[in-house]
């Protein structure tokens, strides 16, 4: 896939980062909410009308597809360019987190 | 328990949403919680110990899916009904920690969005039901006739309009709070 059509997505909001990172594995909306919640330490709260909107513009631009429907819960998972997306997101945020690293001690 | 139902008159524009859920938690603080909303203007109340609920209102005219209430609901939100795309949501407060339904700026631009979007459609969609009609029944129409609907509906376009250009101030404030 071309470049652009991964890096056009980024930088990913905090949110949407976390909403993907969770999805790694099929999940249903509040799973999404609890897990993004625990692996944040608390520091990401996902609300309900902001995720459904999410997954609304995720499923659209192809990022998650979903998996299966359980009575009224849709359970989604990352495509193959959702991972590919955050993938590159990680690798920017490395970048990131490595100059932060090296200025931390100078402050 | 008295289980009357009170009901109350109260009107906003549609871009105070905000200050819609402050009054109806002021309310729910006085023990007036609401029960759900009713026609254009007026809401239902119901009596009861005073209590800290957070009050959130989402907008969505397709938004009736299953999947969206039940997404909500499971977040611990309770649906207290919906009128004219307007969704009445409630949840308790909790250790002083205001819940929310949109947690981030995006997502309330997308909501105000959504109701922009309804209202530049409803011109065009006004125009071609009222010509329709016209069209129904030829050169039957009373000069009066024909002035009245111009006038009702220049009024619709001066409302929505009025409308649409406070709702892009509420985008354009929101939009700037989303990045440094």
């Amino acid at each position: 896939m071309a470049e652009k059509e991964i890096t056009k997505y980024l930088p990913l909001t905090e949110a949407t980062y976390y909403i993907l990172l969770a999805l790694v594995v099929p999940l249903h909306g509040y799973g999404v909410m609890q897990k993004a919640e625990t692996m944040s330490d608390g520091t990401v709260t996902i609300g309900p009308g902001t995720l459904y909107g999410a997954f609304t513009n995720l499923e659209k631009e192809g990022l998650i597809t979903m998996i299966k429907q359980e009575e009224r819960r849709k359970s989604y998972a990352l495509t193959g360019k959702g991972k590919q997306v955050l993938a590159e997101q990680v690798r920017r945020l490395e970048i990131m987190s490595r100059n932060g690293q090296t200025i931390l001690p100078q402050l | 328990m008295n289980e009357t139902l009170i009901r109350k008159r109260k009107i906003f524009w549609s871009w105070q949403d905000e200050k819609q859920e402050a009054w109806l938690s002021g309310m729910s603080r006085e023990g007036m919680h609401l029960k759900g909303p009713d026609s254009f203007g007026s809401y239902f109340f119901m009596q009861g110990p005073a209590r800290e609920y957070s009050y959130r209102l989402d907008f969505n005219k397709s938004k009736t899916a299953d999947d969206y209430l039940q997404l909500i609901r499971d977040a611990g939100w309770e649906h207290l009904g919906s009128r004219a795309g307007w969704h009445y949501w409630r949840k308790e407060i909790q250790d002083n920690k205001i819940p929310e339904i949109f947690t981030d700026p995006e997502s309330k631009i997308q909501k105000y969005q959504r109701l922009l979007a309804s209202f530049i459609t409803s011109a065009p969609a006004l125009y071609i039901i009222g010509l329709a009609i016209f069209k129904q029944y030829p050169g039957r129409h009373p000069l009066w006739f024909v002035i009245l609907f111009i006038s009702l509906f220049m009024a619709w376009i001066v409302f929505a309009a009025i409308n649409s250009i406070m709702i892009q101030l509420r985008i354009n404030e929101l939009k700037r709070k989303r990045t440094l």
